[in-house]
């Protein structure tokens, strides 16, 4: 498995053609508009226009579901403990884990077409362009790479104990294995990342971000960002009309 | 001729107290292809990120191409003319696409994008892997991580190349091929490794580290076949090479 969330970064549809900055800002904003919806009605249209974002993307389905069993199982565990703790009733519980549900779901699925349809290090040029701090940048770029080391080290370990005939069983043994075996992954990682590290530099890398992308924006991008910065004020209004 | 790289009595050892290097002095004259040999931990590696300036010291008994590395500005300012192709291909390639792993060198130099562009285009081409600017670097065979690695910095071209075991695990072909590039590179070559062979073909002069320290340093033939001098060193003489010179009586002419 690799976590590569801009395998399809090569394809072509609208959100592809996106300025990316303008990209990232308007989503930025969707997903701040998502943050603030309140009631269950208005969850669900978030959900819609993010499928729908996803739709326009042409990132194929199979990849996005891949992604999201690991983030729906942990958004359940919202849906099964605020019934049995919220202090007005389970009723009023399930309706609050049914929204924090659903608004989860539609933050993950609109930051797949907004880093999905551009290459990687283009989308950190464009956080950078946005004034964002080279330093977090740099951050979140290490933050990536090191996901795909972490993933790759987990592979050959488990490969390395399952060669060695381990079966994993609920007793002392398993989890005394299983302990040792993050923390040599997490030391392992680390080193990695840092001899990845010493391969940038060895090349030149001071802090700065340097790829041949030219930004550009036009009509065709103005227009785009403020179709999905309008959707985000009308998901907000609708929201708190609907509350009232 | 200044020397190209001057290392004048050098001793390291990592933080947790692993002494790696010890009073090691060095001269590499211009055009030289100097290998190293030495058994798992002889400090190989460790030669190669220190003269970078990687193990976050100022590299300051390591004088390079006539500059003495006394300060991290003069350190930045080298690494853009001395190459290290590292000994692991996975540690060398980190981005998305093979493209912006050739590019990322030539980038940081400011370089104008055309120019850029040309460099990978050469580069990808003098490696034999034209057509593969779209590929996934992780997702290679061991042998094209190779030569991707070659061609992250032929397209700095650079003036001096350090190459850490460019041929380990390559099949005999892969392993061909990367000595042809060896050879095709005109600059000078510091090349540390297990492979004899390799070392016979592209050696000027032959370097043998043993825990950290040079125990001998001469003519490719005269090193690689003294059998006592590798033994006290922890390495011997490939049982191919040994036949060979069996067959040719012992020593001697048989380049
Ligand atoms: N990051 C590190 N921290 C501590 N000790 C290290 C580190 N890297 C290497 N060493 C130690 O430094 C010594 C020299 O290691 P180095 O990797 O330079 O050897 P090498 O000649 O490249 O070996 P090989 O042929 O196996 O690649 C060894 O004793 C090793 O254990
Ligand atoms: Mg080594």
């Amino acid at each position: 498995m690799h976590p590569e969330i801009d395998r399809f970064a090569h394809l072509d549809s609208p959100l592809h053609r996106l300025d990316p900055r303008v990209k990232i800002a308007a989503f930025t904003c969707f997903l701040v508009a998502v943050a603030l919806v309140r009631g269950l009605s208005g969850a669900g249209l978030a959900l819609g226009l993010a499928i729908f974002w996803l739709y326009l993307s042409r990132i194929p389905l199979s990849f996005t579901i891949r992604r999201l069993k690991a983030v729906i199982f942990f958004l359940a565990s919202f849906l099964v403990l605020l019934p049995l703790t919220h202090p007005g009733g389970w009723q009023a519980g399930l309706e609050r884990g049914g929204v924090i549900f659903i608004k989860g779901l539609a933050m993950v699925l609109t930051i797949i077409p907004m880093f999905g349809t551009t290459p990687f290090n283009v989308s950190m040029k464009a956080l950078a362009r946005l004034h964002l701090p080279v330093r977090l940048v740099t951050m979140i770029l290490f933050a990536y790479r090191y996901l795909f080391v972490f993933a790759e080290e987990t592979r050959t370990m488990q490969q390395a104990l399952k060669a060695r005939g381990f079966k994993a069983g609920s007793n002392w043994r398993t989890f005394r294995s299983l302990g040792n075996l993050v923390g040599l992954m997490v030391v392992r990682a680390f080193e990695h990342t840092e001899r990845i590290y010493q391969a940038m530099v060895a090349r030149g890398f001071k802090e700065k971000f340097g790829t041949l992308y030219e930004f550009s924006w036009g009509w065709p991008d103005a227009l785009k960002g403020a179709v999905i910065v309008l959707a985000s004020a009308g998901l907000v209004g609708v929201d708190h009309l609907w509350l009232r | 001729m200044a020397a190209v790289i001057e290392i004048d009595n050098l001793t390291f050892n990592y933080e947790n107290g692993t002494p790696a290097l010890a009073d090691l002095n060095l001269t590499v004259e211009p055009g030289e292809t100097v290998v190293f040999i030495g058994p798992n931990g002889a400090g190989k590696t460790t030669l190669f990120l220190y003269i970078l300036g990687l193990l976050r010291q100022v590299p300051r008994e390591v004088t390079v191409l006539g500059e003495s590395l006394t300060s991290a500005q003069a350190v930045e300012a080298v690494r853009g003319r001395v190459g290290l192709v590292f000994q692991n291909p996975d540690d060398q390639l980190f981005c998305t696409t093979v493209f912006d792993d050739v590019a990322f060198g030539p980038i940081n130099q400011g370089l104008a994008p055309d120019e850029v562009k040309t460099r990978v285009a050469q580069s990808l081409k003098a490696v034999g892997l034209s057509g593969y600017d779209h590929r996934v670097p992780h997702h290679l065979s061991g042998g094209e991580k190779r030569r991707v690695g070659l061609a992250t910095i032929y397209a700095m071209t650079p003036e001096v190349m350090l190459l850490d075991e460019p041929t380990s695990s390559l099949d005999p072909r892969g392993r061909r091929e990367v000595i042809r590039l060896l050879k095709e590179f005109k600059g000078t070559k510091l090349v540390a490794t297990h492979d004899f062979e390799l070392a016979l073909e592209v050696a000027t002069r032959v370097v043998l580290l043993h825990k950290g320290r040079i125990c001998a340093d001469g003519p490719p033939l005269e090193i690689l076949t003294d059998e006592t001098l590798l033994k006290n060193s922890g390495l011997e003489i490939p049982l191919v090479l040994r036949y060979f010179l069996e067959l040719r009586g012992g020593s001697g002419e048989f380049l």
